[in-house]
Order: structure tokens, then C-alpha cells, then sequence
């Protein structure tokens, strides 16, 4: 129906359409800026492949904002399983690259599931958000402002949803992916209208997150799970940042440097250590190293995101290692100055200091903040936020819930994935592998973040019946019968009863 | 209120767009703070890590003689330098990946640690082995240095070897096409193309002690310093500014780019007064003569230029180039002889050459005449001490012609006394003794012109007697004179009265040729003050030494007529852990003897006598200088150091020294002469004196 596709499209808000062309346009060229002095032919090609997703991406937000929103609501169920089937089968049969299991590749193409399932999760929370009814005993207020219980049990499912996908994605590692799922959970349950108590606690932990990661692992020396097997491969690949055997005999003890002694006496010491130890595993304590030298072992963290916290509080613990990209981030964005060094003349970029299998995707923002400065980076700052901001604007006009929640999911997406990129670049938040939406490599998160968008658009340019009156012809025939049948429609509504609290349809 | 409204999620939705609203500031913020507040910070972060600024050596300036040949020049070093982060990087891909591994131990900040890291020595021994072997080098690895370097600073070159020849590095080119990692490079280094002629006066040059001290423009400090002689006095004008390049590094080090933002310039070019053919020439013969510890002085008899300036032993200056061995420093430094001493500015007891002093402080005081006859014994007594002459029978009844001639000790105690120290004093001082003759080299002593106030200052328990007076009237005592003011001395004599500034710097030249400083030449320090019949008396004296005197040795110069003098001072004393007998020989002369051109002043350490030791010194000079004059062509060749010995000086059992006095029957003995002491010896001090009988001057 070539007429209604036309009128969609005239409806659609083109502003955010332009903004976000522009952006997936720029891309291609900050890319190639990032790559072109590499000399390794997969990123001298990136520039290149990020030009041939974008067409691909532009169909399925074109397919995406011209269907009804209201029809991919309807297969958010079939769309969540198709997403949990594919996070399961990477794990076994996804293809690892640097350390992780999280792409398919077919023929030339990678997919990561990963991207995908945001949109799917997306979607399946909004459907399932939609049918949820806030306190709609207490008025508009508490609606707005209660605190209280109300929906315990949707929150409780929707909690379980988000962690079902966010396990499976932890499972590849990929913790960056995976911990996004939590802020679009919260912001669209925030919207969906449940106590404003389920928010807080949330809220609360981020801050005694804070508080433990400045407090215990910055200040009080934490250490994360694997502390143990970094302390073992310490000694063996001996660090020259830190003192690592006190004592001769410590070295000795760890076979670093050979032994001299008499071997009777050896032997006798071995013999003290043996008693020694199993007196120990006797009341109950671990031999070892750790023993030596306590420290607080943080079981849910990995000693590298330990060592990036730290370094995100002082770059300088570790310039040379750990403190390494954020050190040369904050180099490259900060010698930008005003007006940058211009395109394609990023020193940090050209003689490799900003890690090049990074600087094209994660950490394009230094780039873009060395050549452009802060006009350039402040604008692309601007313009996300435009992007998010019409997102919002298009869920405060949505018709239904439905479409406020998938607007609102998509803008918590994008929101969490430009702070924390922008953020890491420049020690707002600590180092995190996330993409950058719209100007980051990356093919499938290209066509998740423009299908988002599409998603956005649909909700925008259904917001409001359109005349279904395409033919002149078919109209004049049949007004009676369409008079008739939104009375019917009405009569249908009013008799339906309202559905219970928390409980889905 | 419809309870179905969309107002409570609008407002919600109002939350989040405050919320992202406030995230976009937050950013817009902190991207503020990072590139406009902080921007300089960063920058200099950027170029700290990016860029590697490289000094370019700069070229010294050169040294000349005063006709024009370069006694110091510059010639190229080419130095090997190691990028160990490269060779190991290639080594581990020739190798598959196992690179072999060594242990360190090492104190950092007062905690031992064990370090394992790649045994970058065999590293090194894997990529140049090969290399020292076709090149026949010795391949010599610090294993500490090369270590502590991989440790610390690997982005940095490492100098493996300096100073490879130019045939070496030719076919090194050859050799090692395609080996990155290693690198040939120029640094322009010191040449004294002469080896040990004029050491003391050139100096030598080292790294400075004390790097704060010696900054360059650029804020570092210079590579290279002067250490002695023109080469520390002039060192400001021998430094070239030093240039900069600037390479560009990637995140592993390698060096990306090169570019050159100042040239490095080359420094003035420093002329002295030498000649470097009478130079070798006086380094010759002290070396023909076989003396062990001397010194030989030239100096233009009508203007007071320098011509040469000799002492041995000496050494060779280019063995501090580019960098002294321990060994060689070692064996310079603790040799007993001290070739680092330049004894042609060191103060010694003079001996009879003093005599000429004497004799024209009691012509000018008028005491004596040229005629003036003095009845000279074996033996007179001053202030109730007996002095003695050298020839038992003493020279009879004679004037100052025959005094000068027979070097009569006698006469001169008597003729001293009647003139007076004051006289004396003053005398000396006209012609410079007591005081440093101001030319360029630092460590030029004084020497010693004796008289009361000297006394009071500085032995303020002593009396000042006419015996004193007497000791000093024939070069001893107290008494302590530079070969070269000596020299400056006989130039005084030579030319008719006139004292002339000596002067070692002719001209400061830029590299473009143009002088910027002169000196001028001939400058009048004073006038004797002698009527022209007493200084050709005096003239007429000296001439007669060498005719028929107590030089005779020096005859056969081809000069026409040579006034000289010769002295033997007697001096004992601990001399390199043995108590000797040390005796110091002068000739003083000049030539020829109508228009005076070289004044020559010869001191030899252990001679015998003046005659004996120091006169044919003078006289191969003398001959050498007059073939030079009939234009005859002098090859002046490289000169290998010479070593000192203390051959001629008498060990006395060590030890037992007031016996030894005694059996010498008290002598002369002042001991430890030859110090830099402006005070005399402290033993003299304690002794006083007892009596005087000077044995052995002639």
C-alpha cells in the first residue's frame, strides 16, 4: 500500500532520522581515521565493512519503524525465545575471539547474539511491562511518587527475565554486553510504574557499589576471584613494578633461584613446613601465599576489572600496564584541546599508543576527541543527547504503554552505552568494553542500535491513527460500516474488565 | 482524575530526560575539564611519551699553534648502538617464541628483588658474534651494564661500542645489510693529532664531574668538558652549542620519524703562541736527554710569547678520548713521577740562575759596579754561619763578569748581603717572581720571593737574618721560581731590560674565521730599571758562561754568541716514599746573543748539575731552532708519552734524616722543595737553619 507507506513516512520524526544517518555516515569516516595507519589488513578493512552494514541496517529500521509497533509486540514472546536459544547455542558454538565465545560467523559476516538480544529483551519487557497496571487505587500521585510494594510480582518476573539473558551473556564473558541489560530493566520498570521502592534499592546498591569500589578496592587494597592464580602467575612471570620476594628465602622457597644449602637441612626445613601446613589445613586455614600477606578477596569480581577500578580512581598506580589505556585516553582527548589535531592527524592513534584493536570500536571517543577537540567532541556529546532526547519525547506522545516502554528501552540502551563509552574515555566511569552507538565499529551493533531507533520511529508514527481512508472510492462505499464498527470497538472496550494488578494477560 | 492517564509515566519519563539531561552535562563537563583546562598537561604527557628529543653532539672548537696547525681538532666517532627491545623482539620470532631467561638480583630502594627477565646478553652475544667474528673485533659484553639497561630503559639505544674505526665500520656496512636493531653512529670526538706534545698545556677533556655545573643551552649538560689546561681555561669558547632532533617513537619505541630543529654548532677555534716545531723540539730533546722529570721553556725574547713549553713525563691526551681506561687513569694517577704535573709553572728552588737576579738588584741599588771587586774565599761567614763555595779555594778577588761566569757562591753570599733582601725583593718582583705570570693555565704556581714581610706573614716565629739574605743570593732557601718565569727572566735580560707579559693565547677565531678576541702581543709588564752598560755586563757575563764558564755544553748551537746561566739547586727530601737526594739542574739562556730571539729556560729534576743535565737540553733546542731559521723543513712527528724516573736523585737511607744532615755537614738542606707551599716546608720552619755551606754549585 504504497499511499500508507508514504504517509508513514512523512509522519516519521526525521529529525532523529537525519541525526542518527548523520552519525552512522560520520562513522564511516572516524573509522577510517581510527584504522588507516594500521598495517594489519582486518582493520584497514573496517572503514570499509562499516559501509557496507549501513544499507543493511537502514532496511530493517526501515522495516522496523514502518511496521506497527503494536505487530512487534506481538511476537516479543516468539522474538525472547529465537534470543535465549541463540545465547545458548554461542556458548558451544559461537566462535571465541579474545577470550570470548560470543560471535557466529557465516561465510564473511559475524553476528553477536548478544547485540541482538537487547532489542529482543527490549521488546519482551515491554510486552510484558505493558500489561502492568500501577496502583491505579492511590490516585495520580502515588502512581507517580508511591513508594510502596505495588507489583511485587512483576517486578520480581521482570527481574528474572533481565537475568536470564544477562547470566547467559556473563557465561561468554562479556560483562560489558551483559551489564546493560540492568539499566534498561530498571529505567523501564521506572516507567512502567512500579514502586518507586523496587528503584531505590537498586539504586542504593549502585551506590554501596561506589562506596566499596572507592573505599575497599581503591583505598583498602581489594583484591578480585582469581587473586590467587594472578599471584601464582606473578611469580612465575616476575613483575618489576612491585617487590615480590622479601627475603632470599622467599625466592628460594618459590624455586625463582636455586637452593645452596646442605640438603639434610633442606630436607629438615621441608619437614617443618610439611607439619606446618597440615597443622594449618587442621584448624581449618589456607597454606599459602595469601596467608603471608592477607587481603580481602571480593568474590564477584575478576582481578583485571579490580586493577581497572583502581587505576579508574588514579591512572598513575599503573601507567605502563593496567592504567595503560585509560593513561593514553585521557592523553589523546586532553591534547586535543579546543579544535583538536585534526582529522586523521591523532598522534596517539597514528603511533599506536591508543591500543589499535580498540581505537576503531571501545574507545573511538579518544580518537574523535584528539582530532576534533572539544568542539568536535562536545557536539557529538550534544547530538547523542539530542538522540536520546527525542527518544523520551517520542514516549511521552506514545499511544500506549507498549510503545512509551519500548521508547523508553531504547533510550535506556543508548543512554547506558554513550555514558559509559564517553564516560571511560574520560575517567567518568572505569574502562569498560562498550561500543559507542551509532559511531563505534561493529556491524551488528550498528544494525541493533538503527533497528532501535526503528522501533522508536514505529512508536512515533503509529501514535496516532492514521485516516483509513487510502481509497476515495472505498471510502465513499462504506462510511456506515466503519461508523459501525468503531462503535462496536468502543462497546467492546468499555465491557472488557480492567485486568489485575501484576498479572500479564 | 482518570485513573488510566498517561501522566504518570510522562512525569516519569520527565525523571529520565532530567536524568540524561544532567549525564550529558556531566560529560560535557568533564570533557571541558580534560581538553581545555587540563590541555597542557596532557600535551606535555603526549610530547613526553611521543617524542624523544636527541641531542646532536656538538663539534669542539679546535686548538692552534700560532701557525695555524691544529694541535686539537675533532675527528668522527662512530659508535655502534644496540635497540635492545628490537633484537630481542627479532630474536624471539627467529627462535619460535623461547627466548632464553636469566635471574637478576638487584637492590631497588633497599628491597632486594629477584628479577627474571631475558638473558639479553646472549641475546646480544647471538646477534653480534657473528659480526665481531668477520670483523675480528674483541666482542666484550658488561654484562651488569647491558642488564641494568634492558631492566630500566630498553626504548633507549645502548651504546655498545664507541669509537669503532672507520675501515671497521665500512665493512660493518657491508655486512650488515638487513640487521635491524643495530645502528652506526657519528659523534664528532677529540684528536690531538700530535699525541704528547704539549699535553700540560692543551689539557685533556672528560665528562664533567659535577653535571650541574656544566649546562649546555639546551639544559643538559655538555658531554664533554675540559679537564686541564686550555682545554678547561677556555672551555667556554671551545663548546659548540649543542643542536636537538626530535624523533618520534610509537607505543613500543620504535622510532618513526626523525627531524632536526637545530643544527649543532661547531665551537672557536683557540690560538696560542706555541710553535708546535720548537714545541716538538723541546719535547725531543728533553726526551734525547733522557731526563725523567723536567721541564724546558721558550719564550720570544722580545715580546714574552710562549713558543714551547715542555714537560716530562707527560702523557697522551688522547687516551682520555673518548673515554679514559680505569687502567690508564690508574697508572697516570697514582705514578710517582706525576706526568699530570706541568713543571714548567711549578715552583723550584732555582739555584745559581738566581745569580742574574742578584746581580742586577746590586747594580741598580748601586752597591756594586760592574767593576766592583770582591775578594770570594772557600768559606765566608754570615751572621756567625760559615757558607761555603762550591770550590774549596773560593775564586779570588773578582768582579760580577767572573762571579756570573764561575758561578761563585761566595761572591754572591757577600754582594747579596751588602744589596740587601729588600733590593733583592724588589728587584724580584719587577721581574715577576712571587706572583703568577697570568697566562692561561690554572695550575701555574706562584713561586716564592722571600724577604721580611713575606717572613712575618708566614713564618712569623722566624727572625729574618743576613743569613737568610745570603741563602736566598744563591737561589735557595726560602726561595721557589717557575722554569717559566725564569725564562721570562733571561727574555728581560736578553732584549735590554724590558719585562714583557708572557703570553700563552694569541687569538680567540670563530668558525667563520673572523677574530673575536686578541691578544696583543708584546705587552710591558715593566722595566728593569738597569742602565744599558749594567744589563751588557750582565749580558757579557752570560755570554762568557757558555764560552768559557760553567756551561760549555751549551756551545755548538750555530747561533752567534749564547748568554746563559746554570744552576744546581741541592734539595732532599721524601720523594715518592724515599728520602733523596733531588737535585735540581737549570740552564737559563738566550740566543743569539746580538738581537735576543729565544729566551730558553731548561730545569731537569735529578740532575747532577746545570751544566751537566740541563745545558745540552738547551742546546738541541738551540740547534733545532736555527736549522728552523735557515729554513730547513722540521718533521714534527707523533710523539708517544714519555715516563718518568728518578734516575740521578740519591736515595738516602730512609728514615734516619738528622744524621744524614750532620754527615753532609748541614749543607743546604731545605727539604720537601718543590712543593706548592707558598710557606716553605714545615720542616724548615721547626729547623731554622744551622749552617750553610753550599756543596756542589758551580
Amino acid at each position: 500500500m504504497p499511499y500508507l507507506v508514504i504517509k508513514k513516512l512523512l509522519r516519521m520524526d526525521w529529525i532523529l532520522f537525519l541525526l542518527v544517518g548523520a552519525m552512522a555516515a560520520a562513522s564511516v569516516a572516524l573509522i577510517y581515521s581510527a584504522t588507516y595507519t594500521s598495517d594489519d589488513e582486518s582493520f584497514l578493512q573496517a572503514s570499509k565493512n562499516q559501509l557496507y552494514w549501513i544499507p543493511i541496517a537502514l532496511v530493517i529500521y526501515f522495516v522496523l519503524a514502518l511496521v506497527d509497533y503494536r505487530r512487534w509486540l506481538q511476537l516479543a514472546w516468539p522474538f525472547a525465545l529465537i534470543m535465549l536459544t541463540l545465547l545458548v547455542l554461542v556458548l558451544f558454538f559461537g566462535q571465541e575471539a579474545q577470550g570470548a565465545r560470543s560471535w557466529f560467523r557465516f561465510g564473511g559476516i559475524g553476528i553477536q547474539p548478544a547485540e541482538f538480544a537487547k532489542l529482543a529483551f527490549i521488546l519482551m519487557l515491554a510486552k510484558f511491562l505493558a500489561g502492568f497496571r500501577p496502583n491505579r487505587k492511590g490516585g495520580i500521585v502515588r502512581q507517580i511518587f508511591g513508594f510502596g510494594f505495588g507489583g511485587f510480582w512483576t517486578v520480581l518476573a521482570g527481574a528474572i527475565m533481565t537475568a536470564l539473558p544477562m547470566v547467559l551473556i556473563f557465561q561468554q564473558p562479556d560483562f560489558g554486553s551483559g551489564s546493560v541489560f540492568f539499566p534498561i530493566a530498571l529505567l523501564m520498570m521506572f516507567t512502567a510504574g512500579v514502586g518507586l521502592l523496587y528503584i531505590a534499592l537498586p539504586v542504593a546498591a549502585i551506590y554501596v557499589g561506589v562506596l566499596v569500589a572507592y573505599h575497599g578496592i581503591y583505598l583498602g587494597d581489594w583484591h578480585g576471584s582469581d587473586y590467587m592464580k594472578y599471584r601464582f602467575n606473578e611469580a612465575k612471570q616476575v613483575r618489576v613494578s612491585e617487590p615480590i620476594f622479601r627475603t632470599k628465602e622467599e625466592a628460594i622457597a618459590a624455586g625463582v633461584i636455586p637452593d645452596e644449602r646442605p640438603e639434610d637441612v633442606i630436607r629438615a626445613e621441608e619437614e617443618a613446613r610439611k607439619k606446618e601446613r597440615a597443622a594449618a589445613r587442621l584448624r581449618g586455614e589456607q597454606p599459602g601465599l595469601a596467608q603471608k600477606d592477607p587481603v580481602f578477596i571480593l568474590p564477584v569480581l575478576k582481578e583485571y576489572q579490580i586493577d581497572r577500578i583502581k587505576t579508574f580512581y588514579n591512572p598513575n598506580l599503573d601507567p605502563k600496564d593496567a592504567g595503560w589505556t585509560i593513561n593514553q585516553s585521557l592523553i589523546a582527548i586532553g591534547s586535543g584541546g579546543w579544535d583538536g589535531a585534526g582529522y586523521q592527524q591523532g598522534t596517539q592513534n597514528i603511533l599506536g599508543y591508543l591500543p589499535k584493536n580498540v581505537a576503531y570500536n571501545d574507545l573511538i571517543f579518544s580518537v574523535i576527541g584528539e582530532e576534533w577537540g572539544f568542539v568536535g567532541g562536545s557536539t557529538l556529546i550534544l547530538a547523542q543527547g539530542l538522540v536520546l532526547v527525542l527518544c523520551l519525547r517520542v514516549g511521552f506522545f506514545a499511544r500506549d504503554r507498549g510503545g512509551m516502554l519500548i521508547a523508553t528501552g531504547v533510550t535506556a540502551m543508548l543512554f547506558a552505552h554513550i555514558f559509559v563509552n564517553i564516560g571511560m574515555t574520560i575517567q567518568v566511569v572505569p574502562i569498560t568494553g562498550i561500543p559507542l552507538p551509532f559511531i563505534s565499529y561493529g556491524g551488528s551493533f550498528l544494525v541493533v542500535c538503527l533497528a532501535g531507533i526503528g522501533l522508536v520511529q514505529s512508536v512515533w508514527i503509529h501514535r496516532k491513527p492514521f485516516d483509513v481512508t487510502p481509497d476515495p472510492e472505498a471510502a465513499s462505499e462504506e462510511p456506515a460500516r466503519l461508523l459501525e464498527l468503531e462503535h462496536k470497538r468502543k462497546a467492546l472496550a468499555a465491557q472488557k474488565p480492567p485486568r489485575r494488578i501484576g498479572v500479564p494477560a | 482524575m482518570p485513573t488510566d492517564s498517561k501522566w504518570p509515566w510522562r512525569i516519569r519519563l520527565g525523571v529520565i530526560f532530567a536524568l540524561v539531561f544532567y549525564a550529558t552535562m556531566v560529560l560535557v563537563a568533564q570533557l571541558y575539564d580534560v581538553q581545555m583546562v587540563h590541555h597542557e598537561r596532557w600535551s606535555r604527557k603526549l610530547s613526553e611519551q611521543t617524542t624523544v628529543p636527541v641531542r646532536l653532539s656538538p663539534a669542539r672548537g679546535e686548538i692552534h699553534d700560532r701557525n695555524g696547525v691544529p694541535l686539537a681538532q675533532n675527528r668522527s666517532s662512530f659508535d655502534i648502538d644496540l635497540y635492545l627491545d628490537e633484537l630481542y623482539r627479532n630474536f624471539k620470532r627467529d627462535n619460535r617464541g623461547h627466548v632464553p631467561e636469566t635471574t637478576i638480583e638487584r637492590v631497588i630502594r633497599g628491597k632486594r628483588h629477584v628479577i627474571k627477565q631475558p638473558d639479553i646478553v646472549k641475546i646480544v652475544e647471538h646477534h653480534m658474534r657473528p659480526i665481531a667474528d668477520s670483523l675480528g673485533f674483541e666482542l666484550e659484553i658488561n654484562r651488569y651494564d647491558l642488564e641494568e639497561h634492558f631492566r630500566t630503559n630498553k626504548e633507549i639505544p645502548y651504546k655498545f661500542r664507541a669509537d669503532v674505526d672507520f675501515e671497521t665500520v665500512a665493512k660493518y656496512g657491508e655486512s650488515s645489510l638487513g640487521m635491524p636493531g643495530i645502528d652506526i653512529v657519528a659523534r664528532p670526538v677529540r684528536k690531538y693529532p700530535f699525541g704528547a706534545l704539549a699535553p700540560h698545556i692543551l689539557g685533556y677533556i672528560g665528562r664533567p664531574k659535577v653535571f650541574k655545573e656544566h649546562v649546555a643551552e639546551d639544559g643538559y649538560p655538555y658531554e664533554f668538558i675540559g679537564h686541564e689546561g686550555i682545554e678547561k681555561k677556555m672551555d667556554a669558547q671551545l663548546q659548540g652549542s649543542p643542536g636537538s632532533r626530535i624523533l618520534r617513537v610509537n607505543y613500543k619505541g620504535d622510532i618513526q620519524s626523525k627531524e632536526d630543529v637545530r643544527r649543532p654548532t661547531v665551537g672557536n677555534t683557540v690560538k696560542l703562541t706555541i710553535d708546535h716545531r720548537i714545541q716538538y723540539l723541546a719535547e725531543k730533546s728533553l726526551r734525547d736527554n733522557k731526563v725523567g722529570r723536567g721541564a724546558a721553556v721558550v719564550v720570544d725574547a722580545q715580546n714574552g710569547d710562549i713558543l714551547a713549553m715542555a714537560s716530562v713525563p707527560n702523557f697522551d691526551p688522547n687516551v682520555f678520548i673518548p673515554k679514559v681506561k680505569p687502567e690508564d687513569w690508574k697508572s697516570l694517577s697514582s705514578d710517582r713521577t706525576k706526568p699530570l704535573m706541568n713543571r714548567a709553572v711549578k715552583g723550584y728552588p732555582p739555584g745559581s740562575t738566581y745569580k742574574i737576579l742578584i746581580a742586577m738588584a746590586g747594580l741598580k741599588s748601586g752597591k756594586i759596579t760592574p767593576a766592583t771587586r770582591i775578594n770570594s774565599p772557600g768559606i765566608v761567614y754570615v751572621a756567625g754561619h760559615p757558607f761555603r763555595d762550591w770550590s774549596p779555594s773560593g775564586q779570588g778577588n773578582i768582579a760580577v763578569h767572573d762571579a756570573i761566569r764561575m758561578s761563585s757562591n761566595t761572591y754572591f753570599y757577600q754582594m747579596g748581603v751588602r744589596t740587601g733582601i729588600r733590593n733583592i725583593a724588589e728587584m724580584g718582583r719587577v721581574v715577576g717572581f712571587g706572583e703568577r705570570t697570568g697566562i692561561a693555565i690554572d695550575s701555574e704556581d706562584p713561586g716564592i720571593m722571600p724577604d721580611p714581610d713575606w717572613m712575618r706573614e708566614f713564618h712569623p716565629r722566624e727572625r729574618w737574618t743576613s743569613a737568610t739574605t745570603a741563602n736566598v743570593s744563591i737561589g735557595q732557601g726560602y726561595v721557589l721560581a717557575t722554569p717559566l718565569q725564569m725564562a721570562l727572566m733571561t727574555a728581560a735580560v736578553a732584549n735590554g731590560g724590558t719585562v714583557y707579559q708572557a703570553r700563552l693565547l694569541d687569538s680567540i677565531v670563530n668558525v667563520d674565521g673572523e677574530t673575536i678576541i686578541q691578544v696583543p702581543p708584546g705587552r710591558v709588564k715593566d722595566e728593569l730599571g738597569l742602565t744599558p752598560e749594567h744589563v751588557e755586563a750582565i749580558r757579557k757575563a752570560m755570554r762568557a758562561v757558555v764560552d768559557n764558564g760553567t756551561a760549555r755544553r751549551a756551545q755548538g748551537t750555530g747561533f752567534t754568541g749564547v748568554g746563559g746561566k746554570t744552576g744546581t739547586a741541592q734539595w732532599k727530601g721524601t720523594l715518592a716514599g724515599r728520602f733523596r737526594v733531588d737535585n735540581k739542574a737549570w740552564f737559563i739562556c738566550f740566543a743569539p746573543y746580538d738581537k735576543p730571539k729565544y729566551a730558553i729556560c731548561v730545569m731537569v729534576e735529578g740532575g747532577t748539575a746545570g751544566g751537566t743535565n740541563a745545558a745540552p737540553v738547551a742546546r738541541e733546542i738551540l740547534k733545532g731552532v736555527k736549522k728552523i731559521e735557515d729554513g730547513e723543513d722540521l718533521e714534527v712527528a707523533y710523539l708517544e708519552p714519555t715516563k718518568g724516573h728518578f734516575k740521578g736523585s740519591t736515595s738516602v737511607s730512609s728514615g734516619v734524616q738528622r744524621p744524614v744532615i750532620q754527615d753532609s755537614g748541614g749543607g743546604n738542606s731545605w727539604f720537601n722543595r718543590g712543593t706548592d707551599s707558598r710557606r716553605g716546608s714545615g720542616i724548615m720552619m721547626r729547623r731554622g737553619f744551622r749552617s750553610n755551606r753550599s756543596r756542589g754549585e758551580w
